[in-house]
This record gives C-alpha cells, structure tokens and sequence, in this order.
C-alpha cells in the first residue's frame, strides 16, 4: 500500500509540478506584474556542480516548484550567454536575485541550497 | 511534523550560508624557488576547489627578454564529478630563461588565469591577476633556439580514476558487443546441427532442385544464400520485437513470481531437449510446403519459402530460440536483439548453404551425435533456469541447484558407467573423465552448499577456517546504520577498517532519496551487491548544524549523495553519485568502482 502511493505521489510530482520558467527577463517582469507575484532570477553557468544540483534535485522537488510556481516568476539567465540586466551582481553562480514586480531588488542569495534550506528562502522572500 | 521541521530550519536557514569573495578564495601568490625558478601557488580558502583545467599560467609579457621555459606543477588532483580538481593549493613551478642579453634586476610577469568553486555550492568566475617578482637576469641563462616555441608544459600525470561516462563509452566501443554476436553464431551453427533443422534440408533442396537439372554451383549458392538470408530476416525481425517488448519488460524481470514462471518455462522446453515430448510442427504442413516450395521458382519465391519455413521450424528450434528472445529481451535492447538473432539464424543458414550449394551431396549424417547436441541445448536451458531463479533464491540455495545440476549432467555423461569394451583415450574414456570431474565438482558444491557455501568457485569455503560470512544473507539486506552527526560517522569508519563502506545521504524531505530507497535499494539484484559494503545512511532531515557539519565536510550540498569508502577508510571520489540513480544504472555503478 505504502509503495502505490508513493508511486502515486511519485507520479503525481512528475506529471503536475515542474517549474514554469519564463522565456526571458523582460517577459518574467511583465508576467509578473499582470499576475501580480515577485520573479526570481537565477544565475548560472554550464559546468556548475552548484547550478546542476539545483536543476535536478532541488526543483524537482514537488513542494519546491509549487511553492516557486505559486509566487514567483522565475526565470533562468546564462551568465555567458545572456544579458545580465545591471544590479543583478554575483560572485558566481548560482545567484538568486528576487525582485518585485517592478524590478525592485528584494534579496539576493549567493550559491545552491538543499531543499528544505531553499524552501526557507523563498520564504523569506516579502510578498 | 515535516512542515514543522522544516519551518523551524526555515528561521535558521535566512541566516544562510556566506561564500568568501573571491579574493578571499583564491589568492595567488608568487615566490622565488632559486635563481632562475619561480612558484606560483594559489592558496584556496575553506571548501574551494579549482579546475585544473582551467589553470593556466603565461608570460604576462612575451617581449621582455624573460622566457618561461618549462611550467611544471605537482600538484595532485581528485575527480570531482568527472572533472580533475586541486583540492589542496595548486604549486605551478616555472623556469625562466632569457632570450636576448639582459642584465640588472628585471620583474617578470606572470599571468595567471583559473577558476574554481566553492563545494558549499558557489561556482566562481574565471580569475584572473598578474603576478610580479624581482628576477636577476644576469643569473638566466640564455636560450639561443629562439624558433622553437619555449614553453614546454610538464605535467606529472596524476592518478585519477575514470568518471561514469567515460566507463559508459567504453563499454560501448568495448568487445561485449561482438562476442554477443559472435555466441549466437555458434549457437546458430550448433542448432543446425539438431535434428530440428532438418525439415529444412528437403524443403531447400526441393526448392533447388526446381530451378532445374543441371544448376551450376554458382547459382545453386546463390539461391541458397536467398533462402537463409530470408530466413535470417525472420529471426532478425522476432529479435528486434524481443528486444522492444523486453524494454518493457525488464522492469518485471524484478519480481520473483514473473522470474520463477520463466524459469519454469525453461525447464519444460529443456524437457523437450530430453526427448521428454516432442515439440513439432505436424508432419502434413511440413510436406505441403515442401510441395509448395518445388512449384514455386524464382528468387522471391525462393525468399518468401525462406521466411515461411523460419516460421515453420520455429517451433522445433523453439526452446533455444526461446531462451536466446528472452536473453535479448532482458537486455532491452532492439538492435542488439536484431543483430543477435541475425547472427543466429547466419549460424544456422551454413550447414544448409552447404547442402543447397552442392544440391545435397553433404549432407550430416543423422545419428547419436546430434542428441547429443540436443542434450547440451536441454542442459544450456536449465542452467539459465538456475541463473535466473539466482534473482530469487540466495546464492545459497542457487549453488546447490548448480550442484544438483552438474551432477546430473556427469551421471548422462556416463562419469560412472564401466568403460567396458573401449580402449584407452577412445572418446568415451575422455567423455567419462569430463564427466567424473563435472561430478566432483557437483558434488562439492553439494556438500558446501549444505553448510552454507554461497560462492561457485569456492564451495568449500565453509570448511576452511577462514569463517568468512556465511551469512543468512536475506536478513541483512539494506539494513542501513542510521546516524546523524560526523562523529558517529567517523566511529563507523574507524569500526570497520578492511571493509567497504558505503554512505547514503537521505532526508525525508527529499523525494529523490525515497525514490532510491523504494525503487533501487529494494531491487533483488542491488540488495545482492550491496552485500559487500557496510551500509550507512546519514539523516540530515534535521538540516541542522550536524547535518550541515557532515555535509560540509564531504564536500556534498544535500541529499541524495552516495558517498563510497574503500577498505583503507578512504573516500572514493569519483565514485560519488548525486540524485536518483535507477536499479541497473547503480549495478553498473557498483560493477565499476570493485
């Protein structure tokens, strides 16, 4: 009984939550002010253990992306090969930056958090 | 309770972790080794580890006079998820030289470029910086081939072991594959030579004969060839259906019950192989389409009668041929499958090729021989019966079926029946001495096995003083040692000194470790080799300062991690494996790092 119903669960946390990335910056920043939620930018790089960590355990993590999905825009920006709007500074990557609806910096995170340590953040992240 | 666990870390967590800068975490520096040597050392800060990759050293100005002859560093690295890192402060030596006349105190220029992270789980931008160091030039010597390019850069090979993809391509361009295809020829030529292949002499030969008297050989070959060519594409095509559905079906080669119905089935078709009964197409079909066959001509109809009589003799080849689909299947692996079979059924389509060539004038001559054959396909049969049933039974029970087997086939070799009339180094005298040493063997494995033997080449184990585990192995499968805190960590190290140790990283928060525990701990096969490692799994569901501690120190960001210990109590490096890792990847995985 236990395993159908992690096996459920399982299923359910593939099949429902994934993390809904914006296309760019500039388009976070206008679905976040027509659906009125913060966006939260993350800084990365390829050939970042920290940056690999977070895409594969940390936001697959159903109650990661809901919680993402539920008030943030997130969006993903490639160090190398992306604009990084200016104030959006790092030391490396990756880098969280959360922003208000208007651009307006939040807070800011420096390198990868397991989950439950993630969770904390985006929950400190003032609505 | 997980949401109040996780609240209250929350509190905790907002305090967060604070990275050095970089140039805290990595400062270079430059110092004089002797006259015309200079070190350049990077002094990594807590938890930094740099790329050797990107460490590059080079002449800040090439037009100085000064030149680097050799650069050399030391310095070991460790793999670090299949990259070479310096964990410790990477010491780059660099011999200078002079290439025009210098004279007078003179400061090189060192351009040193890296990049490295934190193993907190920051990852740095490339650094750069310029070093500069007074050097007396007039103690350089000077370096008269200006032509050739000065620098030769040095490097002591480290010792690294291969990361997981590298192993993957290996294997991949590795022989495995050929020798598969190599097996199922011979087998194929071994089928042939059953009698199960022999409705297939008339049918061709009639076939043949059709294309009129007088056929030259040429011609005779080639039509041969046709007919086993669309016969091979019969079997190349059941192969490749064996190797998509086994795709499926591999996940149910994990349960007991669908293994033991299997394993039944492979010993009824071995029954077969016994003369037990007779697994036959009806006589009336196979003559209609011989019939059919000599009103057919043409080399599509030579074709289509090479498929259809695949079909036909199918049944009869079918127990080998069974087995081989379900080996196939459980590789899940639709090419392999093809190609496999296709090498079959080429083995199979020789002695025929041969008979149809010279329109029937070889011909094997039935006899004792080819049940023979048969008797060692029944005998192939069962021992994939006992291999597979050695998923569900303990190496225990398995060894003695092999036992019981071997015994079995010693006694049909006649390993104790009296030479009677044959002469010495006649091939019954050397048949009955394979026979008795196959009985000795079985024997011995019956009676280690009785007292407890789990190991096929060394049965007598239990009866040596060694008193190695002989372990009631089911009952200690995945029982992990559940701990919190590095120093229980390091007691259980310590404790268990000449053994491997193996170290879960699990958090109840985290769905991927569950994931492992309920898929990939569990598998039969993994329980299996697990066996050899002592089993801990740290608990950081607390995520608290212990939990943070024993992370930190391993270099690791949370769970799921594996971390692998070796008989010395060192970390395995490359060996760590991070997030899920399904039941057969995490075989392979344990396969590589013995």
């Amino acid at each position: 009984m236990n395993k159908i119903v992690l096996a459920l669960s399982l299923i359910a946390s593939c099949a429902l939550a994934e993390i809904k990335w914006a296309p760019s910056y500039d388009a976070a920043l206008v679905q976040a002010k027509k659906e009125k939620k913060n966006v939260m930018v993350m800084l990365s790089k390829e050939g970042c253990p920290a940056c690999e960590y977070m895409n594969d355990i940390v936001f697959e993590e159903s109650a990661v992306e809901n919680e993402i999905n539920k008030k943030f825009v997130p969006v993903h920006l490639d160090i190398h090969h992306d604009f990084i709007p200016e104030g959006l500074g790092y030391i490396g990557t990756p880098t969280f930056h959360f922003l208000n609806e208007k651009g307006a910096k939040l807070k800011r995170h420096d390198g990868g958090a397991n989950i439950p340590t993630f969770l904390g953040i985006l929950n400190s992240v003032k609505k | 309770m997980r949401w109040i666990t996780i609240i209250v870390f929350m509190v905790i967590s907002v305090l967060g972790v604070s990275f050095l800068q970089p140039d805290e975490a990595f400062k270079p520096k430059i110092t004089a080794v002797d006259d015309d040597t200079v070190a350049v050392e990077i002094i990594l800060g807590d938890q930094i580890y740099l790329y050797k990759e990107k460490l590059k050293i080079e002449d800040a100005d090439p037009k100085d006079g000064i030149e680097f002859t050799t650069i050399n560093t030391t310095t070991k690295t460790v793999d670090h998820e299949g990259e070479s890192v310096y964990e410790e402060n990477p010491i780059v030596m660099v011999d200078l030289g002079k290439n025009k006349s210098l004279s007078g105190e003179q400061n090189v220029r060192v351009k040193l470029s890296y990049q490295g992270c934190s193993s907190a789980g920051l990852c740095y931008e490339p650094q750069e910086s310029i070093l500069e160091m007074p050097v007396d030039t007039d103690k350089l010597s000077l370096i008269t081939n200006l032509s050739a390019p000065a620098v030769v850069k040095k490097e002591l090979p480290t010792p690294k072991s291969k990361s997981e993809t590298d192993q993957i391509t290996d294997v991949i361009s590795g022989g495995s594959v050929w020798f598969i295809v190599l097996s199922f020829f011979g087998f194929g030529l071994l089928l042939a030579l059953t009698p199960c292949v022999f409705p297939m002499i008339p049918i061709i030969s009639s076939v043949i004969m059709a294309q009129g008297e007088g056929l030259g050989a040429k011609r005779a070959f080639f039509l041969s060839l046709v007919y086993v060519l669309a016969m091979a594409v019969a079997y190349t095509i059941a192969g490749v259906l064996a190797g998509l559905f086994g795709a499926n079906l591999q996940a149910a080669f994990q349960t007991p019950w669908i293994i033991t119905v299997f394993a039944l089935v492979f010993v009824l078709l071995s029954l077969s192989m016994f003369d037990v009964y007779e697994l036959q197409i009806p006589n009336f079909i196979q003559s209609r389409i011989s019939k059919l066959g000599s009103q057919r001509g043409g080399v599509i109809g030579i074709a289509i009668m090479g498929f259809v009589s695949a079909l036909i003799v199918g049944p009869c080849v079918a127990a080998p041929l069974a087995g081989a689909l379900i080996y196939i299947g459980q590789t899940g692996d639709a090419l392999l499958g093809g190609v496999a079979l296709f090498a079959l059924s080429i083995g199979m389509g020789v002695p025929l090729l041969i008979v149809g060539t010279t329109s029937g004038k070889f011909m094997p001559k039935p006899g004792m021989w080819m049940d023979v054959i048969k008797a060692i396909f029944g005998v192939m049969l069962l021992g994939i019966a006992i291999w597979m049933m050695g998923r569900v039974f303990d190496e225990n029970t398995t060894l003695l079926l092999w036992g019981g087997l071997a015994i079995f086939v010693a006694i049909n070799a006649g390993a104790l029946e009296p030479l009677g009339e044959h002469p010495s180094w006649s091939s019954r005298s050397n048949v009955k001495a394979l026979g008795f040493l196959i009985l000795l063997y079985g024997s011995s494995l019956l009676i280690g096995g009785m007292a407890g033997a789990t190991n096929l080449l060394h049965p007598l184990d239990p009866f040596l003083n060694k008193n190695q585990e002989i372990s009631p192995s089911a009952s200690i499968h995945k029982k992990f040692e559940k701990i919190t805190s590095i120093e229980e960590l390091d007691a259980i190290l310590a404790e268990n000194k000449g053994k491997r140790v193996m170290i879960d990283f699990y958090a109840d928060w985290c769905t991927a470790c569950k994931e492992l525990e309920e898929k990939t701990f569990s598998d039969e096969a993994v329980k299996t080799a697990m066996d050899e490692y002592v089993l801990v799994q740290v608990d950081v569901t607390a995520n608290d300062d212990a939990s943070k501690a024993i992370t930190k120190k391993y270099g690791i960001f949370g769970p799921p991690a594996i971390l692998f210990f070796d008989e010395k109590g060192v970390k395995n490096e490359s060996a760590t494996i991070i997030g899920f890792k399904e039941p057969n990847e995490f075989l392979d995985h344990l396969g590589a790092i013995k």
